[in-house]
């Protein structure tokens, strides 16, 4: 029987970040690249500080925008998976 | 034999050999010489040609060493017989060429990494950005337009110039935290224009200070010198977008998203790449970069930004005017 570990990602914390709205502007210090996330995006970036789960984070944006969880978690694992390769989010 | 210097921002960049082509690109007079070892001179920033190819130095009387203290510096092939080093420590460049490289394409190349470290230096005293982007004084306010190559950085400044404004930079443009605001410095190269623009704006042969054939190309050399001492507050950013398909009169777009703004102007900014640095240029790195998105936020916060969409070979003519009306009404706003 396989064990489920759930990863807490977190902010690359080379990341330099902006509120602008609904949109985050972040800025990797080591790298110079600039990155911009708009709505739904951003808010899955801030709620992924290295405490909370994907399964949590998906809860949370339910919560916010009204949505049903189970349509949003798996949108939200696929978003944090492409934060993790553009090295925007990481896991510890 | 020693080396000759200028005075660039406040900072002594000594060069070796002195050359008169390294004076003309610049713009500034080249300083007395000075003597002394090139690893314990009084210079800021050092750059060094290196014609032997590194196997020795000519020094002349003896007293300059200029192969000395490059051992730890970073080096790498750009051309075939072609090598840089660069020496962060001491804010230190060497291209070694062996005979038969292309003499005018080392020293423009040795131009591009003075201002290199140049930046570094200016950093040191106080919080430094740097855009990839022209830089204008119309009408007493300072206007910096990022733009990729082939927007036109260069050729608008030049009709810029030519219509009696100050051309603080075509190229990249140095923004500093001021008593009142942020502040455009000028950055002292001349400007050089080639066969395209001139087929299209004659004019500027009569304004031209003489032809050049260096520097991998012909055309004609200005006078503009970024006067060193003269500085502009920044008053507002107009991104510059030539698109060949675009219909109609130059067109000036508020550009209200300030989000993307500050992402534009961040992609736009010259950054040092601190993921490729070891030890303590890491950190000076990363601070530098810091200080880009720093002061990038500070600009979307305190001036407005702008999108203007061109064609550049049938509209160069009309961007002046658009730039004026625009000072015009940044002056009216009480933003100069």
């Amino acid at each position: 029987m396989s064990e489920h570990i759930e990863i807490m990602p977190r902010a690359n914390p080379s990341l330099l970040s902006r509120r602008e709205g609904d949109s985050l502007v972040l800025f990797n210090e080591d790298s110079g690249d600039p990155f911009i996330l708009n709505g739904t995006g951003a808010r899955i970036f801030e709620l992924a500080d290295g405490r909370r789960g994907i399964g949590e984070i998906a809860v949370m944006l339910a919560a916010e925008y009204d949505a049903p969880e189970e349509v949003l978690a798996d949108d939200c694992a696929e978003f944090i998976s492409m934060l993790i390769q553009k090295g925007l989010l990481e896991v510890a | 034999m020693g080396y000759g210097a200028f005075i660039i921002h406040g900072a002594r960049v000594g060069i070796y050999p002195p050359d008169s082509r390294m004076a003309d690109e610049f713009g500034l007079e080249l300083l007395p010489i000075i003597t002394g070892r090139a690893r314990d001179c009084e210079a800021d920033v050092l750059a060094v040609y290196d014609e032997q190819g590194g196997t020795s130095s000519r020094t002349g009387d003896g007293t300059l060493h200029f192969d000395a203290g490059w051992e730890g510096a970073e080096n790498f092939e750009v051309a075939d017989g072609v090598r840089v080093y660069l020496d962060y420590g001491r804010l230190a460049v060497k291209i070694s060429a062996r005979d038969g490289s292309s003499f005018d394409e080392s020293l423009l190349a040795l131009v591009n990494l003075v201002e290199y470290m140049l930046r570094l230096h200016m950093h040191r005293s106080r919080p430094l950005a740097v855009f990839h982007a022209a830089a204008w004084e119309v009408g007493g306010a300072g206007i910096l337009l990022p733009g990729a190559s082939g927007a036109g950085k260069t050729s608008l400044s030049f009709i810029m110039e030519a219509a009696g404004h100050l051309i603080i930079s075509d190229e990249d443009s140095f923004v500093v935290r001021g008593a009142d605001g942020l502040t455009l410095l000028p950055y002292p190269r001349r400007l050089r224009v080639g066969g395209g623009l001139l087929a299209a704006y004659p004019e500027l042969h009569n304004r031209a200070a003489r032809p050049y054939s260096a520097f991998g190309g012909e055309g004609l050399l200005f006078e503009h010198d970024g006067r060193p001492a003269c500085v502009a507050p920044l008053a507002a950013v107009v991104f510059l977008d030539n698109d060949p398909a675009h219909t109609g009169p130059p067109m000036l777009t508020p550009l209200t998203e300030r989000a993307r703004v500050l992402y534009s102007l961040l992609g736009s900014g010259e950054y040092y790449p601190a993921d490729n640095a070891h030890g303590p240029m890491k950190a000076e790195f990363a601070a530098f970069n810091r200080a880009l998105f720093g002061i990038a936020c500070e600009a979307v916060d305190k001036v407005p930004a702008w999108r203007l969409v061109y064609d550049i070979t049938r509209q160069c003519r009309l961007i002046p005017e658009v730039i004026e009306e625009l000072a015009s009404n940044l002056m009216e706003a009480g933003r100069v």
